[in-house]
């Protein structure tokens, strides 16, 4: 009686092992499928540091590191020096537009989060239909990494009245020079290298690009 | 001597509670793999919550096993309560999963050709005699390809007609031959009394003796994010394409291309000997895979996959997203009825600026081409609007009720060539795309949309129609106008764009980006490409 009754107990035990097995594992196909195939690049643009007003992609370039540090110390400080923050965000602007060595899709444009809300949409349009373009054949080339990479930038800054939506407005014109990395698939130096960025900042308190006025006057690109 | 006589207790069974474990088991395999069917999808809406969704679900199903074994081997009370309320609670919210999935793919299904075919139905007339047929009977048709008669022929043979096929050049000499006895039977489309242009008492002399179905293959099977597409979107009303849309998608650039074509365009129809007649009239005589083709034909391009979209899905679509926000620049008045014929139409009023509309004034807005100077061309430019509208709409869609209204809606009235996977694999990269660029870009903005039109005079009733047998409001398309949507199209087609010598970059936020148009209303070349 008391072995039937062992014998009983290891069958349901068995049984319940098996029937476990199956439903667990196959929800944990689902689970490990499910992360696998998550695409990545969501987090990599987000970014995992942030201040209060933006954030540093996760892939960011040495330099891009280092320009962001200096804004989120700017941003810090109290009282904070509306200049050197704006100059600080038109240089973050430039060094992740003007960065394509670590850009993932082609739709992956630099420095939006720096722009105004109200522009962002139509600038991005306008950069994927312009600049961005060859992006897509370096990408698909997997010649991307070493396109190009913005690796150290100066900031001019001036006090100006800028016309926002009708209303003038106090805003900093940033004249900022940069330099890239040298490149085997493009020709850096046709590539800008100075641009006027107009920073302006809104009731929240944050500092958006709303212009950019280019210093080279025609595109020179050869050889590519 | 009183005898204790236990009392038969199903739930005391090892096998009753066996049965229930595989029965909450096999429920639960079965919602996993309806999950990793659409783990893409859900995936994408919230992969941290899917994640806890599934540890928690893998937990209960794991403590209802153990329930088991505690159950039937500690044979104590509170353990069988807590097994069997387990299980039927669980069993019971299960299969309300189960049968809703199985809802939603009907629904979907119920609006998708799954044979990857488009259908046009012709009836088969007589004229209005008692004399009856033989073999010696004739049928007449329109002039078409060999594929059509082939088609009528062969539908002709299994609804039992032995008759020899007689073409005529028009419909207007069909129905005449049928009327003056050269024919005992005629095939004509499905809607010729409101299709054709013969008045009332011709038709009165007419009766339907059958209905024949004729199907022809139209799309690619290939999967569909895995290079740029082109699908037709046909808005039809009464059988006829009142919008003709072409929308081609890039995965690899998110760009997105919208053209209008005019349904008046007069163009060869491919399927009537490239003879020349509107474009719609294309679909009315031979069916939407004839438009299709003469589509391709016309700006020498590849349809990938068509949408036919019944004007009464406007109406319901919108209803059922709870309304969608349009601007309008002036108040509109037209009118509506779900069914003319049991219905008198009613009086819609669009109001001017920004409003929440409901489905009728939607379709009221599309529809509107008279109080624009532009005509129907402001009416194609208001159809893509609200295109992007319900677009962006769908693609924030998070409520599943909203989701099974929108999909009941489809079923009813949509004809797609896309398969259930292409919707979901579309479903899933939108709101992947979307969530990914969420954190830098607002709402779809990810997805570049440009527009464009193909261009051309309206002329009314000036182009013989062969379809409709007498003259009709055509629209001469210009020679460019086919040049520029042609690259408009196709430079969206490339997997990679073309290179540009792009070096710089401005902007300034008081003057917006607008992309390049590739249409014009004024061509310096005003010449037709048909005419």
């Amino acid at each position: 009686m008391k072995n039937r009754r062992k014998s009983q107990i290891k069958s349901f035990v068995v049984f319940t092992l098996i029937v476990s097995l199956i439903s667990l594992g196959s929800i944990g196909y689902v689970i490990i499928r499910g992360i696998s195939n998550r695409d990545q690049t969501q987090d990599i643009i987000k970014g995992n540091a942030s201040n209060d007003f933006y954030s540093l992609r996760t892939n960011a370039t040495d330099y891009q590191k280092t320009v962001y540090a200096q804004l989120s110390e700017s941003l810090k400080a109290n009282p904070v020096n509306d200049s050197a923050v704006a100059g600080l965000v038109a240089q973050n602007f430039i060094a992740d537009f003007y960065t394509w060595s670590n850009k993932l899709t082609s739709n992956d444009v630099g420095g939006l989060q720096y722009l105004d809300s109200s522009i962002k949409t139509w600038v991005y349009a306008q950069a994927t239909n312009t600049i961005y373009n060859n992006l897509s054949t370096y990408l698909a080339n997997n010649t991307v990494k070493d396109t190009l990479t913005v690796s150290a930038s100066t900031a001019l800054i001036t006090a100006i009245d800028y016309e926002f939506n009708g209303v003038l407005v106090s805003a900093y014109s940033v004249e900022v020079n940069w330099q890239y990395l040298p490149s085997t698939v493009v020709n850096v130096s046709n590539y800008e290298k100075s641009s006027t960025v107009t920073v302006i900042r809104d009731t929240t308190g944050r500092f958006s690009v709303v212009a950019v006025e280019s210093a080279l006057a025609a595109a020179s690109g050869v050889g590519e | 001597m009183k005898q204790n006589k236990r009392k038969f207790n199903l739930s005391d069974r090892p096998l009753f509670g066996a049965f229930l474990l595989i029965a909450s088991n096999a429920l639960a395999v079965a919602i996993v793999v309806i999950l990793n069917r659409f783990v893409l999808l859900t995936a994408q809406i919230s992969s941290r919550l899917l994640l806890l969704g599934l540890i928690i679900f893998a937990l209960i199903v794991l403590i209802m096993n153990l329930l088991f074994l505690a159950t039937y081997i500690n044979r104590k009370r509170i353990f069988k309560i807590l097994f069997i309320s387990c299980q039927v609670i669980f069993l019971v919210i299960a299969s309300v999963g189960v049968f809703s999935y199985y809802r939603i793919e009907a629904m979907i299904n119920g609006s998708l050709d799954q044979n990857l075919q488009s259908q046009s139905t012709y009836v088969v007339v007589r004229k209005n005699t008692t004399a009856t047929l033989n073999a010696a009977s004739t049928v007449g048709l329109i002039e078409s390809s060999t594929a059509f008669e082939s088609s009528v022929s062969a539908a002709l043979t299994k609804l039992g007609y032995s008759a020899k096929l007689v073409q005529e050049s028009s419909y207007a000499n069909l129905l005449n031959a049928l009327l003056d006895g050269s024919v005992d039977l005629a095939i004509l489309p499905e809607n010729y009394e409101t299709t054709l242009t013969a008045d009332a008492s011709f038709y009165r002399q007419i009766v339907v003796v059958d209905t024949i179905v004729l199907s022809s293959s139209t799309a690619s099977t290939s999967a569909i994010l895995s290079k740029p597409f082109t699908l037709a979107i046909f808005g039809t009303n009464d059988g006829l394409p009142d919008s003709i849309m072409l929308v081609t998608f890039n995965p690899n650039t998110l760009k997105v291309t919208i053209t209008s074509v005019p349904r008046d365009s007069y163009v060869p129809i491919t399927c009537d000997n490239n003879r020349l007649d509107k474009l719609n009239h294309s679909a009315t005589t031979y069916g939407l895979s004839c438009t299709i083709d003469t589509i391709q034909n016309m700006l020498d391009i590849k349809i990938d996959y068509y949408a036919d979209v019944n004007f009464n899905a406007v109406v319901a679509l919108v209803d059922a997203l709870g309304g969608l926000e349009v601007e309008v620049d002036h108040e509109i008045i037209g009118d509506y009825s779900p069914d003319k014929s049991k219905e008198p139409l009613h009086t819609v009023v669009v109001p001017a600026g920004k409003n929440v509309l409901t489905g009728e004034q939607v379709l009221t807005f599309v529809r509107e081409r008279y109080s624009y100077a532009e005509g129907d061309f402001a009416r194609q430019k208001n159809q893509q609007y609200v295109l992007q509208l319900l677009v962006a709409k769908l693609m924030s869609l998070s409520d599943i009720n909203t989701l099974t209204s929108v999909l009941g809606v489809a079923s009813d009235n949509v004809n797609t060539s896309l398969s259930q996977a292409d919707l979901l694999s579309l479903m899933s990269f939108g709101l992947e795309q979307t969530k990914k660029y969420s954190s830098i870009l607002p709402g779809i903005s990810a997805f570049r949309i440009e527009q464009s039109r193909v261009t051309g005079v309206g002329d009314a009733a000036s182009a013989y129609s062969p379809a409709q047998g007498s003259y009709a409001a055509v629209v001469y398309v210009y020679k460019q106008a086919i040049i520029d949507t042609h690259t408009f199209i196709t430079q969206n087609l490339r997997d990679v764009p073309a290179l540009n010598d792009e070096k710089t970059f401005a902007f300034d936020s008081s003057a917006p980006y607008s992309p390049k148009l590739y249409y014009s209303d004024y061509y310096d070349d005003r010449s037709f490409q048909w005419e």
